[in-house]
C-alpha cells in the first residue's frame, strides 16, 4: 500500500487550534492507532488523512505525493465510520456498489468484487437487505465490504467498534486484525479505548490537546511511558500517582520515606526542581497484611474480588489514595492495615513541572512532547 | 398516604399499553378538548355548511340571504358555457391553475437551491436565514404593493426593472395594464362548450407569479432544510470518500431520502397556491383575476348564492388536485424505479464494456511480465522441479489475489498529475467565491424589495418634481411621507396608527386565544388516548388546506344571524363600538384557521418531553391540569413562543376575512388599509404624491415585524423544523 506521512500539519478551526503541528509516519501494511481522549485531536487527524478535512498548514504525504489539497476520490482512500453511514435507501448490494459505480467500473467487475468481499466477510446473504433491517455487528461488516471492495491505497477506521455490545467488539476486533493480516493494507484506527488500541496495533500514537505524546508500539508505550499522561492513559486501571519530594537516599511522600536504588536518585536528580510524582502500576505494587522489608502501612478503603484478580484501594497520610490489583483472592475488608512496597524496576518517576518520565525515557527519540 | 391510594391516582398513558380510564381522565379530556371544539363548530363546520346551503338557493342581494328557492341556478351559471358568468369562470379556473402550477414549479426550484445553500455551514449562515424569512414576515398585499408599485411600474414612475432596462438602453416593458404583452394564449376545455376556452396569459401574470415566489419560497427552502437536517453527516462523508462530487452526493444521497418530506410540504403548497388571493388584488387586470377574487367581486354585487357555489367548487377543486398529486406521485415513485435500473443497467454495461476490453489487454501485458521473470528464473535456476514449484507459487498467490482483489498485483499507490494537483488547489477558492455569490444573491433576492421600497419612502411627496432620474439613494430624506400618513385623517380616512393599534389589539388577543384552545388540545393529543383520536388529528391537520373563502361568506352571514339575535353592545364610543363589534368578530376565524399549525407545532414540542418527567410529577400527586402547568408548560415555553409569534404574523397579515368584514376605515387592519390605500384613487383629492405615502404605509406595517423575525429568528426556524421533524 502506501507510506503515509504527516509533516508539520496543523489545523484550525477559526480561532480553536485543534492540531498543533503535528508530526506522524505511517509505514507501508503497518496497523497505526490513533488514541487520546475525547477532543484530542485524533478524528480531526483521520479526517486530514482521508481528506475531509484539509489542512491549516503542513503537508500530508502519500509516498512522495504531496496530497495536502486532493480531495478524498484522488487519495483513494476508504473509510469506516462510528455511525457505519451506510445509505439506508439503498440494499447492502448497492451500498457496497456505489463507489465502484462512481467510478465507473465494469458491471461483471463490480459484481465480482461485490460477491467476494461478501464472501470474506459472510455477509453473502444479505446482498439484497436494506441497512435497517440487519443487526449492528452486521452492519459494521458491510461498511467493511464496502471499502474492501475499493481496493484502496489505506484503510481508515473512526472509532468504529464503539456502537456494538462488549462481546461483540472483541469479536469484531479479531475480525479486523485477521483482515488486516490477510490483505495486507495499512490501517489507521481512531478509538478512545486504550484497550482496543494496546490489542490491535502494531505502533500507537497518544494524542493530547492537539499534539502527539508518545509514538510506538503497546510494549513501550506500557513500560516505558514518555510523560504522565500517557502513563496514566494507558492500561486499567490506571497507573498511581504520588507527589514526592527528592530526599538524600529515598523519596519522601505522604510522610513516607521510601528508599529507592542509586540508579533512581541519580537520574530524577537531573531534573530541575526537587519535587517530583513517583508512578506506579496498581498491578506493580505489592501489598501484605504483614510488615515486609521496605514497605509502609496503608489502610484499605475498598476491596472488591473480581474474579481474577482483587481491585484493594488503600490510603494513607493525609488522604493519598492508592489502587493495588492482587492476583487471586486477598482476603481483607475495609479499614484493614496492609502494607505495600513498590519494586524498583517497575516505578515511574515524572518531573512534577514537564511531567517527562525522567527513569525510563523511550529508545527512540519521538518529536512533540509538548502539552 | 397507603400505596394504593397512590397507584389510584396513577393514571396516566404508558405508551404502547391501553388502560382503562377512569372517570376523573375521562372529564379531563373532554374538557380540554372544548374550546378548540367549539371554536371549529363555530368557524369551520356550521359555515360549511351553511356556504354549501346557500350556494344552493338564489341567495341575492334582492332575496335575502337564504333566498326564495332552492335550486341549482347557480352551478349551471357558472359551469355551463354561454352565460357570462361561466365565461369568467372558466378563466379564471385556468389562470388560477396556471398561477398555482407555475408558481409551485419556481418556489420548489429556488427553494431547493436555498436549502442547499443553508444546509452548508458558512460564516454569517445566521445572517442569510434570517433575511429569509423577510418576505415571509410581509403582508403578502404588501409585498404586491412593492412589485407593483415601485420594481415592476413603468419608467416614468422610476420602476426598478424598467429603469435598468432604461439604462441599458433596452426598450422598456409594460408590466402590467391595457398595454401588457400577452405571452400566450392558453387553451381550456370547457364542459358542454362548443369550443375552447381562450385564456391569454400575459406578462402581468407573471408578475402576480413572481409576487408569490417571492413570498413563499422562504417557507418552501426552511421545510426542505428541516427535511435536509435530518439525513446524517456521515453518509455525505461516505459519500466524498466514495467519490461522489456534489451533483452526486445530492441526486444519490439527499434527494432520496429527502423526496418523501418535501412532496407532502409541495402537496400543501399547492393547494394553498389554489386559494390566491392577497397576491393579486392590486392589480386591476383581468387577466391575473383568480376565483377567490371572482367571488369576492360577486359577493360585493350581492351575488351572495353565485360565490358560495364559487367557494364549494374551490374547496372540491382543492380536495381533487390533492387526491390527483398523491395517486401521480405514488405511481410514479413505482414506475421510476423499473425504468431507471433498465437505463442504469444498460448505461454501466456500455462503458463496462469499454473499461473490461482495455483491463483485460492490462492483465494479460502483467502476466506476461510475470512470465518473463519465470523465464529469468529458469534460466539461472537448472533445476527443472524447482521452477514448477515457484509456477506453482506463483500461480497460487495469483489465485488467491484474484478471488479477493482482481487486480491488487502490484504496489498500489497514487499517480496524479501535477496540473490537476494546481486544478484541485485553484477550485477550491473558485468554489468559495461562487458559494459567497449565491449566498449574496440568495440575501439580496430576500431582503432586497424590502430595503428598496424602506430607502424609497423618504422622498418627500410634496416635491416629486425634483426628482428627474433614477437614484439608487434618495438625494433628499424627507420624512413627510410618514408625518402625512400619521396626521391626515381626511383623505385617508384614518391616521396609520390606528390601523396599528387595530393589528396589535385583533393579532394579539387571536394569540391569546389559540395558545388557550391550542395547548389543551395539543396536551391531549400528546399525552392522552381517547376515542377518534386519530380522526381528530386528521381533521385538524386537514383545516390546514382549507381555502378560507368557504368560510368567509357564510360567517359574515352567520354573524349577522348571531348579533341579531343578541342586542350589539353600545359603548357611546363609535370606535370602540365598531373593535368591539366588528373587529372582534374576526377572532373567531382568525383562531380556527391558525389552530392546526398551532397544534401541530405545539404537540411536537409536548412530545418531546420525556414522559418519565411527568410520570414522576403524578407519582408526586401531582393532577393532570398540574402537570400541564408545572411540567410541561415551563419546558415547551420555546414552542409556545414560537407559535405565539407565527400565529401573531399569519393574522396581521391576513387580508381576505378583514375586507369582507371590515367597512369602516375607523375599524381596519393594516393589510386592508394598504389595498384601500391601493384601490380607491386617493390621489384625485390629495396634492401629494400619494404613492410615495402608500410606500411608507408598507415600510411601517412590515417593520415591527421585521424586527421580531430579525430578533426571533432562532426560535422561529426552531420552531417550525422541529414541527417539521416530527410532524
Amino acid at each position: 500500500m502506501v507510506r503515509i506521512r504527516l509533516v508539520d500539519v496543523e489545523k484550525n478551526f477559526g480561532s480553536v487550534n485543534v492540531l498543533k503541528k503535528i508530526n506522524l509516519e505511517i509505514k507501508d501494511q503497518e496497523f497505526m492507532v490513533l488514541v487520546g481522549p475525547s477532543g484530542c485531536g485524533k478524528s480531526t487527524c483521520l479526517n486530514i488523512i482521508a481528506g475531509l478535512e484539509y489542512v491549516s498548514s503542513g503537508h500530508v504525504f502519500f509516498d512522495d505525493v504531496d496530497v495536502s489539497y486532493l480531495p478524498p476520490k484522488e487519495r483513494k482512500v476508504a473509510m469506516v465510520f462510528q455511525s457505519y453511514a451506510l445509505y439506508p435507501h439503498m440494499n447492502v448490494r448497492k451500498n457496497m456498489e456505489f463507489s465502484l459505480k462512481l467510478a465507473k467500473m465494469d458491471k461483471d467487475e463490480i459484481t465480482k468484487r461485490v460477491e467476494s468481499a461478501a464472501k470474506l466477510l459472510d455477509i453473502s446473504t444479505l446482498l439484497d437487505r436494506k441497512p435497517g433491517e440487519i443487526s449492528g455487528g452486521q452492519r459494521q461488516r458491510v461498511a467493511l465490504g464496502r471499502s474492501i471492495v475499493r481496493n484502496p491505497t489505506v484503510f481508515l477506521f473512526d472509532e468504529p467498534l464503539s456502537n456494538l455490545d462488549a462481546k461483540l467488539r472483541i469479536q469484531m476486533r479479531g475480525e479486523i486484525i485477521k483482515l488486516q493480516r490477510k490483505l495486507k493494507i495499512t490501517q489507521i484506527y481512531v478509538t478512545h479505548d486504550q484497550v482496543e488500541a494496546m490489542s490491535m496495533a502494531d505502533r500507537i500514537a497518544i494524542l493530547n490537546n492537539g499534539s502527539f505524546q508518545q509514538i510506538g508500539p503497546p510494549s513501550e508505550v506500557y513500560n516505558k511511558p514518555a510523560n504522565k499522561f500517557v502513563a496514566g492513559f494507558i492500561g486499567s486501571p490506571s497507573m498511581n500517582f504520588f507527589n514526592a519530594e527528592i530526599g538524600q537516599q529515598e523519596i519522601i511522600f505522604g510522610k513516607q520515606k521510601y528508599p529507592v536504588s542509586n540508579e533512581i536518585i541519580t537520574k530524577i536528580k537531573k531534573a530541575p526542581s526537587d519535587k517530583v510524582i513517583l508512578g506506579i502500576r496498581p498491578e506493580h505494587i505489592t501489598i501484605t497484611p504483614n510488615k515486609r522489608e521496605n514497605s509502609f502501612e496503608v489502610t484499605l478503603t475498598v476491596v472488591e474480588f473480581l474474579g481474577p484478580d482483587t481491585m484493594v484501594t488503600f490510603e494513607f497520610a493525609d488522604k493519598i489514595q492508592g489502587m493495588v490489583a492482587v492476583p487471586g483472592f486477598y482476603d481483607a475488608k475495609m479499614d484493614d492495615k496492609g502494607y505495600i512496597s513498590f519494586p524498583m524496576e517497575k516505578i515511574h518517576m515524572f518531573d512534577s513541572e514537564t511531567e517527562l518520565n525522567l527513569i525510563h525515557a523511550s529508545d527512540q527519540k519521538e518529536p512533540n512532547y509538548e502539552k | 398516604m397507603s400505596t394504593t391510594t397512590l397507584l389510584e391516582k396513577v393514571e396516566f398513558k404508558i405508551p404502547g399499553k391501553e388502560r382503562q380510564k377512569p372517570e376523573k381522565d375521562r372529564k379531563f379530556v373532554i374538557t380540554l378538548l372544548i374550546p378548540a371544539l367549539f371554536i371549529f363548530a363555530f368557524a369551520i363546520l356550521i359555515p360549511i355548511v351553511m356556504g354549501i346551503f346557500i350556494s344552493f338557493t338564489d341567495s341575492k342581494a334582492a332575496t335575502g340571504y337564504f333566498g326564495r328557492h332552492v335550486t341549482i341556478v347557480n352551478y349551471y351559471e357558472l359551469l355551463v358555457y354561454g352565460k357570462y358568468n361561466s365565461h369568467n369562470f372558466w378563466r379564471y379556473t385556468y389562470q388560477t391553475l396556471f398561477f398555482s402550477i407555475v408558481s409551485l414549479i419556481f418556489e420548489f426550484i429556488l427553494g431547493l437551491i436555498f436549502a442547499l445553500i443553508l444546509n452548508k455551514k458558512f460564516k454569517g449562515r445566521g445572517i442569510a436565514r434570517t433575511t429569509l424569512l423577510i418576505p415571509w414576515a410581509l403582508p403578502t398585499v404588501a409585498s404586491a404593493t412593492i412589485f407593483r408599485f415601485e420594481i415592476f411600474n413603468p419608467a416614468d414612475n422610476f420602476g426598478l426593472v424598467n429603469s435598468i432596462l432604461q439604462m441599458l438602453g433596452l426598450q422598456t416593458v409594460s408590466f402590467f395594464g391595457p398595454d401588457a404583452p400577452v405571452l400566450f394564449t392558453l387553451l381550456g376545455p370547457v364542459p358542454f362548450g362548443t369550443h375552447l376556452e381562450a385564456v391569454p396569459i400575459t406578462l402581468t401574470m407573471m408578475v402576480a407569479i413572481t409576487i408569490d415566489v417571492w413570498k413563499t419560497t422562504p417557507f418552501i427552502t426552511l421545510l426542505i432544510l428541516a427535511a435536509l437536517q435530518i439525513v446524517p453527516e456521515d453518509l455525505y462523508k461516505a459519500g466524498d470518500i466514495a467519490g461522489a462530487s456534489g451533483w452526486q452526493k445530492f441526486r444519490y444521497i439527499s434527494w432520496p431520502l429527502i423526496k418523501p418530506g418535501v412532496g407532502i410540504a409541495l402537496i400543501f403548497r399547492a393547494m394553498e397556491a389554489l386559494r390566491v388571493y392577497d397576491a393579486i388584488v392590486v392589480f386591476k387586470d383581468d387577466s391575473v383575476h383568480s376565483l377567490t377574487w371572482q367571488a369576492v367581486q360577486l359577493w360585493l354585487n350581492g351575488d351572495y348564492g353565485l360565490a358560495s357555489s364559487i367557494s364549494v367548487i374551490l374547496l372540491l377543486f382543492v380536495i381533487i388536485f390533492a387526491f390527483f398529486i398523491l395517486l401521480f406521485t405514488r405511481r410514479r415513485r413505482d414506475k421510476k424505479q423499473k425504468s431507471g435500473k433498465n437505463f442504469l443497467q444498460k448505461a454501466w454495461s456500455k462503458i463496462g464494456h469499454r473499461i473490461s476490453k482495455i483491463e483485460t489487454k492490462a492483465i494479460s501485458k502483467i502476466k506476461d511480465l510475470k512470465n518473463k521473470e519465470i523465464d529469468k528464473t529458469q534460466k539461472t535456476i537448472g533445476d527443472q522441479s524447482q521452477l514448477d514449484a515457484i509456477k506453482s507459487i506463483s500461480l497460487e498467490q495469483d489465485n488467491s489475489a484474484e478471488i479477493i482483489l482482481p487486480l491488487e498485483l502490484e504496489h498500489k499507490s497514487i499517480i496524479i498529475s501535477q496540473r490537476k494537483v494546481q486544478w484541485y488547489i485553484i477550485s477550491r477558492y473558485i468554489k468559495r467565491v461562487v458559494f459567497a455569490f449565491m449566498v449574496l444573491a440568495m440575501c439580496l433576492f430576500c431582503a432586497g424589495p424590502f430595503i428598496w421600497i424602506a430607502l424609497r419612502s423618504f422622498r418627500n411627496p410634496y416635491n416629486t418634481v425634483l426628482q428627474t432620474s433614477f437614484e439608487l439613494f434618495p438625494k433628499y430624506i424627507s420624512l413627510d411621507a410618514y408625518k402625512l400618513l400619521f396626521t391626515n385623517s381626511q383623505v385617508y380616512g384614518t391616521t396609520f396608527n390606528i390601523p396599528l393599534v387595530n393589528g396589535v389589539i385583533l393579532s394579539g388577543l387571536t394569540v391569546l386565544i389559540v395558545l388557550f384552545a391550542g395547548i389543551f388540545i395539543a396536551y391531549a393529543i400528546a399525552k392522552f388516548n381517547f376515542p377518534f383520536k386519530r380522526g381528530l388529528n386528521s381533521f385538524v391537520f386537514s383545516m390546514n388546506s382549507l381555502p378560507p373563502l368557504i368560510i368567509v361568506i357564510p360567517f359574515y352571514i352567520q354573524t349577522l344571524l348571531i348579533s341579531s339575535f343578541i342586542t350589539p353592545v353600545d359603548f357611546g364610543d363609535s370606535y370602540v363600538n365598531g373593535i368591539f363589534n366588528h373587529l372582534f368578530t374576526l377572532i373567531l376565524p382568525y383562531a380556527a384557521f391558525n389552530l392546526p399549525l398551532a397544534v401541530f407545532i405545539l404537540v411536537a414540542f409536548f412530545k418531546e418531553i420525556p414522559p418519565d418527567l411527568w410520570k414522576a410529577a403524578k407519582v408526586d400527586g401531582a393532577s393532570n391540569f398540574q402537570v400541564l402547568r408545572k411540567v410541561i408548560l415551563p419546558l415547551t415555553i420555546p414552542g409556545i413562543f414560537t407559535t405565539a409569534i407565527l400565529v401573531f404574523i399569519a393574522s396581521w397579515n391576513e387580508l381576505l376575512f378583514a375586507q369582507v368584514f371590515l367597512i369602516d376605515p375607523q375599524i381596519q387592519t393594516v393589510p386592508r388599509t394598504i389595498l384601500r390605500y391601493v384601490q380607491n384613487d386617493l390621489s384625485l383629492t390629495a396634492n401629494w404624491n400619494t404613492d410615495i405615502v402608500l410606500l411608507a404605509a408598507t415600510t411601517i406595517s412590515t417593520i415591527p415585524l421585521v424586527l421580531i423575525v430579525l430578533i426571533f429568528q432562532k426560535k422561529i426556524i426552531s420552531g417550525l423544523t422541529r414541527g417539521a421533524v416530527k410532524g
